[in-house]
């Protein structure tokens, strides 16, 4: 049984424009401005494809987008490619891959939302791919799919690629803002939220990379078709970036809801490598706490995983387990998952700040054996309440909230 | 200034819409692939052309990871040391360059993930994709540098 590889989005990879358009690249473009499909009309159909965001937070995009005020003179749509959460590289595979699918997706939703610049801020990890999208953003420009009066009609679009200098905190859309605005990387506190005063005060949709890569797709097979793929609250495919100790790593579309965790690591990673001993996985991104082995007979989207207490986040699958005897070695992974969330906490909010660092600590001290696991989960319960909606993100509190979890789940092996 | 830099800094300034605030950082990071770091001289020829203050250019490099005020002979090879990595073997290879760092040829730093968990262990050197690591790949790059 394999239910992943070429569904939607896969189909439309590319090595060149000529390629991309043999394939039938740029005709939702073609029908959108060519049958002068009022804005509104996309943002409609967006909604009805029941389409949510793959960055992390799920939110639905057609939502998102009737945010932005009807006037005004000027808007932005940023594609956030600064996919940074630990375990995640799927958006590198449509950049990589699928560039033309992605600028396709970004004038129609920049249509939409009625924006004549978009950028693309992508993380300088990436900085590699910068040529392949400049290329694919030239190649767009000379056939005329962006410039002025795109396809005889009235709208003009242009597309800017932005590289970020270093920070994981910058993938959160307002710290984005900030840094494409020559800043430190802080969240604002939100409300006024970016629809309203994103970059530089103007209104600003931020979408992820997998997200604008769908927006061709719901306008290709119409918003209604694309809400009956995968089920009724995840509609539409995934990629998934799965990693770990499977055989085979790598980038997979699959249909939300159909397959399941086990079959996810089983039928596309090939199962476990040997010699290891599955322990746990984490479903989406190290802010994702973990799922036990019998766990993990659950569909893979939204609902199921937050079900289960975790999230499927920016769709990241890292399984994890350990050799021979050492199961101990499982506190090294989490240490290096509380390590990052106190390198990459940003400083603007004490809690956060502050709480990373003791988590650590306490860590330090469990791997000593000075602290028991019991008491351990005490303190960052405490420290958590004084996160909890004091901060200006969610960073902090997923420290918080994935340490414990895997303390109160593995505290055998932690011992 | 000379003349090449300042040309540049037009161009980049030019691409985004001649807004000094958008073009910073994409200054920033020219600079310091150009030069490997940030000089205070930098700073100040910057800030004059952007016309922005120097405290807030400041405030704004000491943020970043890959922005630096010092100078470095040589060059820097990240190695990621999260999860997907760890469970690699990045340990091992972290390990070897810390015993090693006098042989070496290059610095090394130790960073998150870099999206090329798929390949672990991963690194970057000039901003390019080093995979799936070893100690035996180091060597040879150390060699080759
Ligand atoms: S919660 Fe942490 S990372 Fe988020 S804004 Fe506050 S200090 Fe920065
Ligand atoms: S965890 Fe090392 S590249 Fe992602």
């Amino acid at each position: 049984m394999k239910k992943s590889e070429t569904l939607l989005i896969k189909k439309k990879y590319a090595e060149n424009i000529d390629e991309y358009i043999q394939k039938g690249g740029f005709l939702s473009l073609k029908k959108v401005l060519g049958d002068r499909i009022p804005p509104e009309k996309v943002i409609e159909e967006v909604k009805k494809s029941g389409l949510r965001g793959r960055g992390g937070a799920g939110f639905p995009t057609g939502l998102k987008w009737s945010f932005i005020p009807k006037d005004g003179e000027k808007k932005f749509l940023i594609c956030n490619a600064d996919e940074g959460e630990p375990g995640t590289f799927k958006d590198r595979e449509i950049l990589l891959y699928a560039p033309y699918l992605l600028i396709e997706g970004m004038i129609i939703s920049s249509y939409a939302i009625q924006a004549e610049v978009s950028y693309i801020y992508l993380r300088k990890e990436y900085k590699w791919i910068y040529d392949r999208i400049y290329k694919a953003i030239k190649e767009s420009e000379e056939i005329g799919f962006l410039g002025k009066n795109i396809l005889g009609s009235s709208f003009n679009h242009r597309i800017k690629i932005f590289v970020g200098a270093g920070a994981y905190i910058c993938g959160e859309e307002t710290a984005l803002l900030e840094s494409m605005e020559g800043k430190k990387g802080f969240p604002r506190l939100k409300p006024p939220y970016p629809a309203n005063c994103g970059l530089f005060g103007y209104p600003t949709v931020i979408n992820n990379v997998e997200t604008l890569s769908n927006i061709p797709i719901i306008i290709e097979i119409g918003g209604d078709n694309y809400s009956k793929i995968g089920v009724p609250k995840s509609t539409g495919t995934r990629l998934i970036s799965l990693s770990g100790i499977v055989k085979k790593k790598g980038v997979y579309e699959i249909e939300q809801g159909k397959i399941t965790v086990r079959e996810i690591i089983e039928d596309l990673g090939e199962g476990i490598k040997e010699n290891y001993h599955l322990l746990g996985v984490i479903p989406g991104g190290i802010s994702a706490p973990p799922l036990l082995p019998d766990e993990i007979d659950i569909t893979y989207d939204f609902e199921s995983i937050i079900e289960k207490g975790s999230m499927s986040g920016s769709g990241a699958i890292i399984v994890f387990g350990y050799k021979e005897d050492k199961k101990r070695e499982l506190l090294k992974l989490l240490k290096s998952a509380v390590k990052f969330f106190k390198e990459e906490s940003c400083g603007k909010c004490t809690p956060c700040r502050e709480g990373t660092w003791a988590i650590n600590d306490i860590l330090e001290k469990i791997e000593k054996r000075e602290t028991q696991i019991g008491e351990g989960i005490e303190i960052i319960d405490v420290l958590h309440k004084r996160m909890k909606g004091l901060c200006a993100c969610p960073l902090g509190e997923s420290c918080a909230i994935i340490t414990e979890s895997f303390l109160k789940k593995y505290s055998d092996v932690l011992k | 200034m000379s003349d090449s830099i300042k040309e540049k800094f037009k161009e980049i300034l030019e691409y985004y819409d001649n807004n000094p605030f958008l073009s910073l950082i994409p200054i920033l990071n020219f600079i310091q692939d150009e030069e490997g770091f940030i000089s205070k001289d930098k700073i100040k020829e910057i800030s004059k052309f952007l016309n922005i203050k120097e405290n807030l250019i400041y405030e704004t490099l000491t943020f970043y990871h890959f922005l630096s005020l010092e100078k470095k002979e040589k060059k820097t090879l990240y190695i990621c040391k999260n999860i997907s990595c760890l469970l690699e073997g990045a340990e091992e290879i972290l390990e070897y360059l810390r015993e090693n760092k006098d042989k070496l040829n290059f610095d090394f730093k130790e960073c998150e993930c870099i999206g090329l968990c798929d390949f672990a262990p991963a690194g970057l050197l000039d901003f390019k994709p080093l995979k799936n690591l070893s100690i035996e790949k180091i060597k040879e790059l150390n060699e080759k540098i």
